[in-house]
């Protein structure tokens, strides 16, 4: 994953738009985006707001290693399905690929309680702090 | 090493109006960059479905025919891709997190409108944004179609946050196979 995380992305000429393609991922060419995200702290998780659409929940990939959390998505193409095999395009303005994004999470995250949901083409993810991380408030007792 | 530009880059399109900055631009603490930092930012592009304002003239040959209207300014308006059949139109948009009674779909003649909102979600007291990519509010967008549809037989599906549209033309508008006639 780490390995992954450092391989140097080069543009491909052939990519649609703005996609670039990753010489590690080569089991289905076309771009790799990024996707946008969210990323709200409150005083017990972090949570983590990523559009994400058109992914089935079961090819969503969270992965987290040594503080490095990966979350990626493979995309059926969905332009070449039977119906649309011989269809013509009138109108592309966005091409479907998979996407991945990468983050580094501090040990403030405990990791064995990372959840995932995905609803509506959206993937939340919560990154619930560990006890010591929580804000708390002292009493200072009386002597 | 090719390093990518983000010709969408979402901070710079200026779509989104700056309440909704909260917290980004003054409060971005480089003990939270520690904590959750992206490792990349050179790496794969921002993918935007819903902040499109900004987007290039199509000049695809294949794109002289349906006419876009661009969007009103200060809106958003998501990307579709149209292709057809001999029977169908068939649109499809991206709408990540807009729920199906937030959406309102017309069709008259053959201008197709979609039009939505995308709300915000209910966020817990003492909720702190430390980073906010995806845009939020309403979006529309108007795609005129080569013919006209038949309004009463279009179906729509959203799903996992794709929208996709079947239109079929009406009857005057599907090709016709023409035998010649014997002399």
């Amino acid at each position: 994953m780490n390995e992954q995380a450092q391989t140097s992305y080069t543009v491909s000429p052939g990519a649609y738009r703005q996609g670039v393609q990753t010489p590690a991922e080569a089991t289905r060419g076309g771009p790799t985006y990024r996707p946008e995200v969210d990323i709200i702290e409150t005083p017990s998780e972090i949570l983590l707001v990523a559009d994400i659409p058109g992914a089935e929940p079961e090819n969503i990939q969270v992965d987290f290693e040594r503080g490095t959390l990966v979350v990626s998505a493979s995309i059926a193409d969905r332009a070449a399905g039977p119906s649309q095999a011989q269809a013509s395009h009138l109108l592309r303005e966005y091409a479907v690929g998979n996407y991945k994004r990468v983050f580094q999470v501090s040990e403030t995250v405990d990791s064995t309680k990372i959840e995932a949901e995905y609803h509506d083409g959206v993937l939340f993810l919560h990154l619930p702090k560990v006890d010591a991380a929580k804000p708390r408030k002292i009493q200072v007792k009386t002597a | 090493m090719n390093t990518p530009n983000f010709p969408r880059n979402v901070f710079a399109s200026g779509f989104r109006p700056a309440s909704t900055w909260r917290g980004f631009n003054g409060g971005l603490s480089r003990e939270f960059e520690r904590m959750v930092g992206d490792l990349f930012s050179s790496g794969p592009f921002l993918r935007s479905p819903l902040s499109m304002l900004q987007y290039p003239t199509l000049q695809s040959p294949a794109l002289q025919s349906p006419t876009l209207q661009s969007p009103q300014s200060g809106s958003t308006a998501p990307a579709v891709n149209v292709w057809e059949s001999d029977q169908c139109y068939f649109v499809e948009a991206e709408l990540p997190g807009v729920q199906r009674e937030n959406l309102d779909l017309t069709v008259v003649g053959n201008e197709l409108t979609i039009r939505g909102e995308r709300k915000q979600q209910a966020l817990p007291e003492k909720a702190v944004y430390h980073r906010q990519e995806r845009g939020l509010g309403s979006f529309a967008r108007v795609v005129q179609l080569p013919s006209d549809v038949n309004g009463e037989a279009v179906e729509a599906t959203l799903r996992n946050g794709v929208l996709t549209l079947r239109l079929p033309k009406t009857e005057s508008a599907k090709p016709r196979k023409i035998t010649v006639a014997k002399a």
